[in-house]
């Protein structure tokens, strides 16, 4: 398991301290260098999702290691007010089903919360979304 | 959740927490969660304590127990409140999967605690592992050691009094995939075990390390196999398609307990019939769908392998046994604990997985002991305690800064990984059917011995690598526990968790005992402690 990141989509959070999924990682594993992410130990991924979670930019996802899966699909979450939308993407990066869960992260706070810059920012990327 | 609890019973009483990662997304339940399994739907405490004493052989802390069983519907209570949604039936209740477990929507679980203690203006020390708790002269806990990941600070934290919410520990044995899957445990495989070492390092006595617990999960993705069950009524098939759990409750007259549910799919597989699987064939379309949607909610990599391919998904899905972790939560190791849910140091307090003796508490009980551990505290007069001299605090913090100071010694990784090899061959791993003998333990023993002395060299070059070797030292300490237990059960009790191939049989004249441990001059003495009040305690002597 580990996480694939869109370095296209990424921008390694800008003016921000930490990224959003440096910050959020349970294992220590991501970390900003020359303005991108890169995963610290490749093979510590729990395969949590909490840094797809928290991206605002929907750069990362998670995929499977060919030796435990032979689809090599990858799965990604965008979090928005009310639910959570799934999307699973094959190899070549098309989309082949998404799914939508009820949720109530409106009222959680995302990290660094007194960073309003960033909160504005993903609250502008949901917007955009919806 | 005990910070929110003491807030609310004391807006004014000073709490901190210290978390090594952010209480945004840390330890278990980063995925989220898609279940209440402790609630109870039906029947009493004492129905719940009956059930608990049943599936664990009649070792278990029934005050305990019933403590917790007491509370398990007030902190689903709590879990609504801080605003994770719960399906419903059209009549308004839970939707119930079994008698003590219900549905839920709580992938957001921890943000949504993060939120509330974020209001209720509790301090939170984000990316700063503890790396030792402080004692006075007169052996209390007044604070502790922690580093600042960040910053790269070392800070000394002064309290009234702590209590450990860490977690048990994984990584110990190695995990059943490798490579870059190396991380794919059941367990949140960043739960090192820290508060159980700092406790055994401090002269805590812990409980029943030697019933490891080993989940019954699919392979591979690793997810949980409840959820297929309980949630569908699907059936655990061996490779012939028979399904062997009711084969063996015939023949025993009596449901299966959690760990010879186990131990009857090892069996499968060691008499030629395995793999073995759930199927899944009969779930309709909505079935299906709603299948998906919960291991969303809990452990989204499933959906990965069970929509292999969109036209023709997966229909039988493979399970195994996970590898074995040390955790209070499901199995019942950790600190011995009474009723207030004090360690035996003074100033020290331990809740959920942390905390041992009562199995099966999961996320409702782990909150029921916080809550417990923070009513005490406050009902008393907090004790001024005398504060940590100079001397120890920085004979501390030197020792915790040594891995920086040296240099090409192993690393944490080298280190973790041979851990890992010797516990898997000599300790019970799960290739090994979970089974051991005095011979595998004692070479355990003495290769574990020169592994702890070769890892004092281990050395760090940054901050993550300061935590990640501070978690192997921990991981090793706990690992030297873990044996010292199997060592002095001469019996088989739980299938699996703990099985003897020289003491095949439960052993009740001898062993209805709990086996304890403490850490004296880095020496494990052993005590079995009677199973009713006041636990009286032996001495185990030539284990």
């Amino acid at each position: 398991m580990t996480v694939r990141i869109n370095l296209e989509r990424c921008d390694g959070c800008g003016q921000r301290d930490e990224t959003f999924c440096g910050e959020i990682c349970p294992g220590d594993l991501l970390f900003r260098e020359e303005g991108r992410i890169r995963l610290r130990e490749p093979e510590g991924c729990w395969d949590c999702f909490a840094c797809v979670k928290v991206c605002p930019h929907e750069a990362l996802c998670i995929d499977l290691p060919l030796q435990i899966s032979q689809s090599r699909h990858c799965l990604s979450a965008l979090i928005k007010t009310d639910h959570i939308l799934w999307k699973m993407y094959d190899r070549q990066g098309h989309l082949i089903n998404q799914c939508t869960i009820p949720n109530r992260t409106a009222q959680a706070v995302p990290p660094g919360d007194n960073d309003h810059a960033c909160t504005r920012d993903r609250g502008d990327a949901y917007a955009a979304d919806t | 959740m005990a910070a929110l609890f003491a807030k609310r019973e004391a807006p004014g009483c000073p709490v901190t927490i210290v978390e090594k990662a952010h209480i945004m997304r840390s330890g278990c339940l980063a995925m989220g969660l898609n279940a209440v399994n402790a609630h109870l739907v039906s029947g009493t405490p004492e129905d719940y304590l009956t059930y608990i004493k049943n599936d664990n052989y009649g070792i278990v802390r029934e005050d305990l127990v019933l403590t917790i069983g007491k509370r398990l519907n007030s902190m689903t209570e709590e879990i609504e409140r801080l605003g994770v949604p719960f399906p419903r039936t059209p009549g308004g209740n839970f939707c119930a999967r079994s008698p003590r477990s219900i549905l839920m929507h709580g992938e957001s679980i921890k943000p949504l605690l993060a939120a509330a203690v974020e209001k209720a203006g509790v301090p939170v020390l984000n990316h700063c592992p503890v790396l030792g708790l402080l004692r006075n002269l007169h052996g209390e806990v007044c604070g502790a050691l922690a580093f600042n990941m960040r910053t790269n600070e070392f800070m000394r934290l002064s309290a009234r009094a702590v209590l450990i919410c860490t977690g048990g520990a994984t990584g110990i044995y190695r995990p059943s995939s490798h490579g870059r899957a190396h991380a794919r445990t059941w367990y949140c495989p960043y739960n090192a075990g820290s508060g159980l070492a700092m406790g055994l390092r401090c002269g805590a006595e812990m409980t029943s390390f030697e019933m490891r617990f080993v989940a019954l999960r699919t392979r591979n993705a690793i997810a949980p196999t409840g959820t297929l069950m309980l949630g569908t009524g699907m059936r655990q098939c061996n490779a012939g398609q028979q399904p062997y759990i009711e084969k063996h409750e015939q023949k025993l007259g009596r449901k299966l307990t959690t760990s010879e549910r186990l131990m009857s799919t090892i069996q499968e597989q060691t008499h030629g019939r395995g793999p073995c699987y759930i199927d899944i064939t009969a779930l309709d379309r909505n079935g299906y769908d709603s299948l998906i949607e919960r291991y969303l909610n809990m452990a989204p990599s499933i959906v990965l392998h069970l929509l292999k391919d969109i036209d023709h998904p997966l229909r039988r899905i493979e399970i195994c046994g996970s590898e074995p972790c040390i955790n209070g939560g499901h199995g019942m190791a950790g600190f011995w604990i009474d009723t207030h849910r004090r360690s035996t140091v003074t100033g020290l307090y331990a809740a959920g997985d942390a905390a041992g003796g009562a199995p099966k508490k999961y996320v409702t009980g782990c909150f029921a002991e916080a809550q417990m551990a923070v009513e005490h505290f406050l009902s008393r007069e907090a004790p001024r305690r005398s504060t940590v001299p100079d001397s120890v605090a920085d004979e501390a913090l030197e020792q915790a800064a040594r891995p920086l100071k040296l240099h090409n010694g192993p690393t944490f990784a080298e280190t973790e990984k041979r851990l890992q090899d010797i516990m898997e061959r000599y300790g019970g791993g799960s290739t090994h059917n979970y089974a051991t003998s005095r011979t595998t333990l004692l070479q355990a023993r003495s290769r574990l011995d020169e592994l702890e002395q070769r890892s004092r060299d281990m050395s760090a070059a940054t901050a993550h690598e300061l935590m990640r070797t501070h978690e192997t030292s921990d991981r090793i300490l706990l690992a030297r526990a873990l044996i010292e237990h199997l060592l002095a059960r001469r019996e088989t009790r739980w299938p699996c968790y703990q099985t003897r191939l020289d003491y095949p049989h439960r052993n009740d004249a001898e062993f209805a005992v709990f086996i304890n441990s403490r850490l004296e001059n880095d020496c494990f003495n052993l005590y079995t402690r009677n199973l009713a009040p006041p636990y009286e305690r032996t001495p185990l002597e030539n284990v």
